[in-house]
């Protein structure tokens, strides 16, 4: 039956055909299972000669944690930059114990002691890339004597220069 | 010889006469070829206009229909024990060398739909319900090594629109709208390795061959979250036997917002799926059957467009 030059039983054959078609999309179709995450779990932290607001590097021998060694000096030159990794336990918590002598002659290394909070909010990537934190709301909540801390940015990404200066 | 005055003025006036004649003829004569130029003349816009001004009296009436209740038509997605059972992603993923054996991943997903016909098969309200479980496991990955699972019940209700219902009595396609709710629980198991903080992944001890885990394990529970998102919808129901449909939909999803998340991005939504993408294109696969309420005779299409159109 022809109505407005248009085949009625032509366009139920289009219909039907385009039903049975589809399976064959789903065949095609699955899930996006690619993502890369711009979120990081390591603080930056770069140091500050105290009451200069110049960039200096400092002899620091180590910087550990209350159950392992982030940092441990293995050349003489020092250091102005260095990344900290956040607890990776329950705890929106984190604390680094830094060793420097502040004569390269002294016999006794300066203990000076950082602990930062911060929020986590977890997520699943991907079945293949695992789990994400982002983290954010990073606040120094205790500092030894001699360091001054500021947070320079709060929130961790991968792009992220510095999270925090300290001076010493 | 007599003067000439008299038929000089005779014969001027005669002139003026005869000049005024051919004049008053000569306008006569151009208007009437004027006339006659612009009957002849024909434009597309004229014709148009002469044919709409002689159809007036017939001038189509638009039926106005009546709101009845046609039927009501129920039936369950395809698609999703489908694509769970043959497709998974999981089953795609990538095997880790050397990973604790990890426990298959799941998803189940079954959905229901119903539908009611209004006014000959223009409209339909429409409610959907489901209720899914997502379980993905990969404990082995070193230092994202993790294992989720979500579950929870979802319905939508939303509106079609049949826009080929002068054509088709039984067939649909339709376009629509839904606005969809979900309420669900998560459940999250993560393992933390940090070489700084004394936690290392997983390693093989080879004096005693075994594989030593020293990850930290934590685990996050959360309950009560909801969802709630908005569908545009593309699809069509086509009438295979009797009162046998097999249609698909085509959704254009929307994410709302997530209530009740505190520590746990949800990964999985009931009814919308992955929450890595705000937008979602998604494709339902339905086999339903309709009760209709009304058995009158089978009208032939024809005869319908022609009552549509006298306005019966």
């Amino acid at each position: 039956m022809k109505i407005f030059n248009v085949n009625i039983k032509y366009l139920k054959k289009c219909l039907l055909f385009l039903l049975l078609s589809m399976p064959i999309f789903f065949s095609t179709s699955c899930e996006d299972c690619t993502f890369t995450s711009r979120n990081s779990t390591l603080i930056r932290v770069r140091f500050y000669k105290q009451g200069a607001n110049k960039l200096t590097k400092f002899d620091i021998d180590s910087v550990r944690t209350p159950s392992g060694t982030v940092y441990r000096r293995r050349t003489v030159a020092g250091i102005d930059t260095l990344s900290l990794p956040i607890n990776p336990t329950d705890q929106n918590n984190a604390y680094y114990v830094f060793f420097r002598k502040v004569n390269p002659n002294d016999l006794v290394q300066r203990k000076d002691t950082l602990r930062v909070a911060y929020n986590r909010i977890f997520s699943v990537i991907s079945p293949n890339c695992g789990y994400d934190q982002k983290v954010d709301n990073l606040t120094v909540t205790l500092q030894g004597t001699t360091v001054g801390t500021e947070v320079f940015k709060n929130s961790l990404t991968i792009s992220d220069t510095v999270n925090i200066r300290i001076s010493f | 010889m007599k003067s000439t005055k008299f038929p000089t003025t005779m014969t001027s006036k005669i002139s003026i006469c005869k000049l005024v004649f051919l004049i008053a003829a000569s306008i006569f004569a151009f208007n009437t070829v004027y006339a006659q130029n612009k009957k002849i003349k024909i434009s597309p816009d004229s014709l148009k206009k002469q044919v709409s001004d002689s159809l007036k009296a017939i001038k189509k009436v638009k039926k106005p229909f009546k709101f009845t209740v046609d039927g009501v038509r129920v039936g369950f997605d395809l698609s999703y024990p489908i694509t769970d059972n043959l497709f998974s992603p999981f089953q795609n993923s990538i095997p880790i060398p050397n990973a604790t054996p990890v426990a298959p991943s799941y998803k189940y997903r079954y959905e229901g739909t119903a539908d009611v016909g209004f006014a000959q098969n223009r409209f339909f309200a429409v409610f959907d319900y489901g209720f899914s479980r997502v379980e993905r496991d990969r404990k082995g990955l070193n230092y994202t090594g993790f294992s989720y699972n979500a579950q929870g019940s979802y319905f939508r209700l939303g509106a079609d629109y049949n826009f080929m219902h002068r054509t088709f009595k039984d067939e649909v396609m339709f376009v629509g709208f839904r606005y969809g709710i979900a309420s669900f629980k998560h459940n999250f198991t993560y393992y933390g390795a940090s070489e700084a903080w004394g936690y290392f992944p997983p390693r093989l001890i080879l004096s005693t061959a075994t594989i030593v885990d020293d990850r930290f394990v934590g685990t996050i529970s959360e309950a009560g979250l909801s969802a709630t998102w908005l569908e545009i919808v593309l699809g069509l129901k086509v009438n295979v036997w009797k009162q046998l449909f097999l249609g698909y939909t085509a959704r254009f999803m929307l994410l709302s917002k997530v209530n009740g998340e505190n520590q746990l991005i949800a990964n999985d939504l009931p009814g919308f799926g992955s929450t890595n993408k705000r937008v979602r294109v998604v494709l339902n696969y339905y086999i339903s059957y309709r009760i209709a309420f009304k058995s009158k005779g089978k009208l032939s299409i024809g005869k319908k467009i022609l009552e549509d159109k006298i306005g019966k």
